[in-house]
């Protein structure tokens, strides 16, 4: 029975204890600017404002949502294939979640969907992961 | 060679300055300079290393990608046993194989290209002319 506000911002305290992730922010565009931060706050997470669908709907005004979210990771790598630099940081994101598949008990699933190709250009690469979230809304919350 | 590409337009025109000095037989490298007209027949052949342009592209706070255009004004004297053409195309390719060698100026750049080759067509012999023009893409943090 919860919300995506203490969703989404349990998930940002999730990932800002990735070993290697620098900086966790939350954006409401995918295109957000980029050059407000610098180098050393690179790897940068963003958690782009997820889309929202009801699952389920069910009885006693309890409502099973998914919350559809894309997290877009940059990084930085002087190099024309970053390899291991983008590797190590998806295999301790994906591990994070998979450690924490329920959030602490907010919420009832969460899976990594899919991995983007990468984008970019030396040095500064981008990679976006999509996540699969369920939760119970408990509508006479909202 | 490393592949990096980080470093500054002195660094870069430091390291053409370079390169143009090991071609045998070059008299005379100077700096943001158009003509040879003032320059005695014991300075041929020559060259100009002319600053032309700088266009940033902001990629975080503290990094850039840079795009210089640095041009070279080439000159030759011919004597009359020479032909011109000959002897100003034979300049032109050693100095277009010292700027290619090492793309990278010395790892100080991403990449240099030669964009474009114009002559006087002959028209001061004995002394020939040829502009070579060249991008530099190289990354900054400014």
């Amino acid at each position: 029975m919860e919300n995506r506000r203490l969703i989404l911002a349990k998930l940002a305290v999730e990932m800002g204890t990735v070993v290697g992730i620098n900086t966790v922010i939350r954006v409401y565009s995918k295109t957000f600017d980029l050059t407000q931060f610098t180098q050393a706050q690179l790897p940068l997470l963003a958690i782009i404002e997820p889309a929202e669908e009801t699952d389920n709907e069910m009885t006693s005004q309890r409502t099973l949502m998914a919350l559809l979210a894309q997290m877009s990771l940059h990084f930085l790598h002087w190099g024309i294939i970053p390899n291991v630099t983008f590797g190590t940081i998806i295999k301790a994101i994906r591990d994070k979640i998979g450690d924490n598949f329920n959030l602490g008990g907010l919420i009832t699933e969460i899976r990594v969907a899919g991995l983007s190709d990468i984008a970019g250009a030396m040095p500064l690469f981008n990679i976006d992961i999509d996540l699969e979230m369920k939760y119970y809304l408990n509508e006479m919350d909202t | 060679m490393a592949y990096y590409g980080l470093g500054t337009k002195e660094e870069i025109l430091k390291n053409i300055d370079t390169q143009l000095n090991t071609i045998t037989g070059i008299k005379f490298v100077d700096y943001q300079r158009v003509l040879a007209s003032d320059i005695g027949p014991e300075k041929y052949p020559g060259s100009f290393i002319n600053d032309v342009s700088t266009d940033k592209e902001k990629l975080l706070k503290d990094l850039s990608r840079n795009f210089f255009g640095c041009s070279l004004v080439c000159w030759v004297w011919a004597t009359t046993e020479e032909d011109l053409a000959t002897k100003l195309n034979a300049f032109l390719v050693t100095v277009k194989g010292k700027i290619m060698a090492d793309p990278t100026r010395g790892s100080k750049a991403y990449d240099t290209i030669i964009e474009n080759i114009s002559t006087d067509g002959g028209s001061r012999w004995p002394q020939g002319m040829a502009v070579m023009n060249t991008l530099i893409v190289f990354y900054s943090t400014d």
